[in-house]
């Protein structure tokens, strides 16, 4: 295992050389550098140009400027933003916090439902509830999502007024507010963390106790650790800034549920058809055990596997947000920061992200593999 | 096997490296540590030492001009948040944006301004309007005295020290963007503070227009007190630097990062306004900064061309350009008359929703609303939408390097050809006004009416016809000469062939348009000229492409024939040589002996009657040699609700030339 272990190590930082390096080569090649938004300007003559490019030390060759970005990332030091005159690390923090935020809820949102309701498909095969569901779930995941979420805006936001148009937050409610907005956001992935390692502890201490048993505590334990959290807020003095967040929160996350929950859906219910055709299945149902235990702990269980594989892959990808979700729903996050870091060359800023990004990919399929020898024992590494 | 071990070895061989790198010692540019300084001087006044931005008391004191009991808020939607409040930042190039001003832009005085919808040139802090230079020494001087009793919003007083140190500032550090427009060290020398309200400039050469009123006298003036100790390392860095040598230009460049990324809390302030909360990416407050002397002035503009301010007590009285008698053409009283101005960011679709919805007063974007949102909006009878002409035009431009492209008649016969008003009013449905000059009707004092309106009024059969003759006349010629079809209504018979005066045929040219996706308006024209210039027989292939890409082609590789842009301009007209420059040379390679005499003079101009008759010039000049073929402007729109401006007709329209100017809007009975 540990071997296994020192390989996959290696693998990632080679792999990870290989990612900075063709993307920073790749954006360096696009047309013109960041200097070339401000040659619009007529007295922007030629000299000021090159003048403002050695400032940034875009004279220097291509690969120059690679190695020392490399050599600064390894000290901890990611630079700082052409555009917004900050440590790229700063913006990141900053602006990070609130797509995780954001997006790791709507994943896991969507990975239940859509867990969920493969389960349920797969089990109810050949019914008119499975054809209405994988029909709608289909046309959602087909659906243009921009001129999906403008529509939701339009009848929640617009129309009916139930919901915000856009932003994260309400300005009038901030205004005088003693916390910014990101501190608000850690400490709700804070408690959103808190809250998945007490679960988790729940679950593992009471998974060898009877089933019927272990289901009420868990459902008890769970309930009473969301109780506290939500408490905690409620009693704190920023409480009512966390729950506007929330607020805010709720029309992007049906959006992005309606469009991605099919995804996860379709991949279970595949997966579980397979699973149903196995042997252990018919074995599981000859001893006569309840067809919900067949399709819960035997059949869904296994059928797990893959569709979790897919969720811890993409999960790393939050971080890059959703250029689409967040300009609709003016959610200012890393989505958009890319986005327009990426258009006008700010390379440090591009650089930054991806680091985050294409590290935690790769961790997160290290991650993956070794979840997988807990999920399946047949599986060991050597 | 064998695999894994050379994986092995490559991977401990980059990790290696990547430990090596990050061990280097530092780059031989990057200093150690800036040189030592004197520590600013221990007994600075307590007066002159900044304060937090807070808003000062509501109840205004004796001294403080009394208003009228403000309205809580006006609300603005904006598409996209700020990215500093750096004032150093904020006007060099990289930070110079119309979401950066929004908020920000009246913060910093200046010693003179240009007034609202007219643009005239009026002060600021400064008292009465500049002398002429004196020359001393060899340079050439002017003391320019400030208004007394002006204050910052801390109340540290604004003086002629605060001016002097943001020049020589700049001087030092040599920024580029709008400093480098307001401070130029090629021609200011210095600035001395002769006292406190006396400040005294030094040039190399005496001043136009361009460099003095419109360049120097509109500068930026920050606080010395607050600035002055914190920048004094980054000033010693660069004091005799050698700002031509590679050394020196890694110092100068380490210095201006180091001064654009202070934080700049509790930095004073002293226009209408001071920014009291900015939630990144969200909105940014700007409340009242009561300590502010022009609130409460009355404004007079006359028919005769006067201008008059007076305080409401009547302590200061500016008038200027006549005697102000007989009608007002304008008349307003400037406020704040709302405690706070909310700025939300906001994409564009859940503005104008916002808008409907009465959650904001009014969507700011720099280039108006687009017609699709103003449909939209014109169903609801609370929303006022008004509509400007742009201080802007489209064009088409040609790359002289090409020897065929380089013909004025060419550019003439194809400025013939292109049916402004048909183009405006039929293919762009209305979405566009036609634009034969480079100097916008709206700026009536530098506009042109006389310029060449090449075939203007003429049919499509006119403009084939006398196209056709301006080029045979040049001595060209064609294997199949362009005719009229008078079947079905009458068409142009498509020119083929066409050969130049020395008898090679006209290469094929490329002309480049951006996408639909990022401008409609310039695509479609973009294909319409193509049709056009095909019509006279020139092999010519619309290329509709990403935006970036021309950019590139025109200022970076050159390698372009003909191209589709855009320009936004200034209220003083020296963009008319800045684009064609003649000495460091333009990007169209465009030479022309008789601009250059008389860009020369539009520069060093100093009286404004003398370099309205040189613009005028220019623009005939620019009308027959036509480097660029004006094509159209676009309306600028606005749309607000629940509020009231003393004006809306206004060139650029009150969101994008004035921010949607906070101070003036009211809140409607």
């Amino acid at each position: 295992m540990w071997k296994y272990l020192v390989n996959r190590l290696l693998q990632i930082v080679i792999t990870l050389f290989v990612f900075f390096a063709l993307t920073y080569f790749l954006l360096d090649a696009q047309p013109g550098d960041i200097t070339l938004q401000y040659v619009m300007n007529p007295k922007f003559t030629p000299e000021m140009r090159e003048s403002l490019q050695k400032r940034l030390g875009l004279d220097r060759p291509v690969y120059e400027r690679f190695f020392k970005w490399m050599g600064n990332t390894l000290k901890g030091d990611l630079g700082e933003s052409y555009q917004l005159k900050r440590p790229v690390m700063d913006v990141i923090l900053e602006r990070a916090p609130r797509t995780i935020f954001l997006f790791l809820t709507a994943a896991i949102i969507q990975f239940v439902v859509g867990y969920w309701l493969g389960r349920v498909l797969a089990w109810e095969r050949g019914t008119g509830l499975e054809y209405s569901v994988t029909v709608v779930g289909a046309a959602l995941y087909t659906v243009f999502t921009p001129w999906l979420a403008l529509m939701m805006i339009y009848l929640f936001g617009f129309t009916l007024k139930w919901v915000p148009i856009g932003k994260f937050l309400t300005a009038k409610l901030w205004l005088r507010a003693p916390v910014n907005a990101n501190f608000i956001f850690n400490r709700l992935l804070l408690t959103a963390f808190i809250f998945a390692v007490v679960a988790a502890l729940i679950y593992f201490f009471t998974r060898k106790l009877n089933p019927h048993k272990s289901r009420w505590i868990r459902l008890v334990g769970i309930l009473a650790a969301l109780a506290i959290c939500v408490g905690v807020w409620v009693v704190g003095e920023n409480g009512v800034l966390a729950f506007d967040i929330l607020w805010h929160m709720v029309l992007p996350i049906f959006v992005l549920l309606l469009v991605s929950f099919s995804g996860t859906m379709l991949l279970t219910r595949t997966t579980m058809l397979d699973t149903l055709r196995e042997d252990y299945i018919m074995a599981a149902r000859a001893k006569g055990l309840p067809e919900k235990v067949v399709r819960d702990k035997h059949a869904a269980r296994n059928a797990l596997l893959p569709v979790f594989t897919n969720f811890v892959i993409g999960l790393p990808f939050i971080l890059a947000g959703g250029i689409i979700t967040e300009t609709i729903f003016s959610w200012e996050g890393m989505g958009l920061t890319l986005l327009t870091a990426s258009t006008t060359g700010d390379i440090p800023m591009v650089m930054g992200a991806f680091l985050f990004i294409g590290s935690l990919a790769l961790f997160a399929h290290l991650f993956a593999d070794i979840a997988y020898a807990f999920l399946d024992p047949r599986i060991r590494y050597s | 096997m064998k695999r894994n071990t050379l994986m092995l070895i490559v991977g401990l061989v980059i990790t290696a490296s990547m430990i090596l790198a990050a061990c280097q010692p530092a780059p031989a540019e990057t200093p150690a540590e800036p040189p030592a300084v004197e520590e600013p001087a221990a007994d600075t006044p307590a007066a002159e030492e900044p304060t937090a931005q807070e808003p000062v008391a509501e109840e205004p004191t004796a001294e403080e001009p009394v208003m009228s009991e403000r309205d809580p808020v006006v609300r603005y939607a904006v598409l996209e948040d700020m990215t500093t409040t750096n004032v150093w930042a904020l006007y060099d190039d990289t930070d110079s944006s119309f979401w950066n001003y929004l908020v920000t832009d009246v913060h910093w005085p200046s010693l003179y301004t240009l007034s609202d919808k007219r643009w005239d040139f009026i002060p600021m802090v400064a008292e009465g309007l500049p002398e002429p230079f004196v020359e001393e020494d060899g340079l050439f001087v002017s003391t320019i005295k400030l208004q007394d009793g002006l204050v910052w919003n801390d109340g540290s007083p604004l003086t002629a020290e605060d001016v002097a140190f943001t020049a020589n500032t700049q001087l030092a550090l040599r920024m580029g963007g709008n400093w480098l427009g307001q401070y130029n060290a090629e021609y200011l020398n210095k600035v001395e503070a002769v006292d406190d309200l006396n400040v005294k400039f030094y040039f190399n050469i005496e001043p136009g227009l361009s460099l003095w009123q419109y360049g120097t006298l509109q500068g930026n003036i920050v606080s010395s007190a607050y600035w002055a100790p914190k920048l004094a390392d980054a000033l010693a860095m660069v004091e005799g630097v050698d700002y031509e040598s590679e050394d020196g230009i890694a110092t100068v460049a380490e210095a201006i990062e180091i001064v654009q990324n202070m934080d700049n809390e509790g930095e004073p302030v002293f226009g209408e306004w001071m920014l009291n909360k900015w939630e990144v990416g969200a909105f940014s407050e700007s409340v009242v900064n009561e300590n502010n002397s022009a609130i409460g002035n009355k404004v007079e503009m006359y028919e005769n061309g006067a201008f008059r301010e007076v305080s409401p007590d009547g302590s200061y009285e500016f008038t200027a350009y006549g005697e102000p008698t007989g009608d007002k053409t304008l008349e307003y009283v400037t406020g704040p008359f709302f405690d706070s101005a909310l700025y939300t960011v906001y994409n564009a679709d859940a503005a104008v929703l916002a808008l409907r919805n009465d959650d904001v007063d009014f969507i700011l974007t720099p280039n108006g609303i687009s017609q699709g949102f103003v449909d939209q909006l014109k169903t609801d009878d609370a929303i006022t939408i008004t509509t400007n002409k742009a201080n802007g035009f489209r064009f088409l431009a040609f790359n002289y390097a090409r020897e065929e492209l380089a013909d004025p008649i060419l550019h003439q016969a194809i400025a013939c050809m292109i049916d402004l008003d048909f183009l405006a009013e039929r293919v762009l449905q209305g979405q566009a006004l036609p634009v034969y000059t480079l100097v916008p009707e709206g700026l009536t004092f530098w506009h042109n009416k006389n310029v060449t309106r090449w075939c203007e009024g003429q049919d499509a059969k006119g403009r084939m016809e006398t196209a056709v003759s301006m080029l045979k006349d040049a001595g060209y010629t064609w294997e199949v000469e362009p005719s009229w079809n008078e079947d079905r209504g009458g068409s142009v018979n498509y020119g083929e062939g066409l050969i130049l005066p020395n008898g090679q045929p006209m290469p094929e040219y490329t002309l480049l348009a951006p996408s639909a996706g990022y401008d409609p308006l310039r695509a479609t024209a973009g294909v319409y000229i193509e049709q056009w210039m095909s019509q006279l027989g020139m092999p010519v292939n619309a290329e509709l492409t990403n935006f970036n890409n021309i950019i590139s082609a025109v200022y970076e590789t050159g390698d372009y024939d003909m191209f589709i842009l855009g320009w936004g301009l200034t209220a003083f007209p020296d963009y008319l040589c800045d684009f064609f420059d003649q000495v460091g040379g333009n990007p169209y390679n465009y030479e022309s002996p008789a601009l250059a005499e008389k860009c020369v003079a539009l520069y060093s101009e100093t009286d404004m009657d003398a370099a309205q008759q040189i613009a005028m010039d220019i623009q005939v000049l620019l009308s027959e040699e036509l480097p660029y073929i004006t094509l159209f402007t676009t309306p600028m729109v606005d749309a607000f609700r629940n509020i009231e401006f003393p004006y809306t007709e206004v060139l650029d329209g009150i969101g994008p030339g004035y921010y949607g100017r906070p101070t003036l809007a009211r809140a409607l009975e």
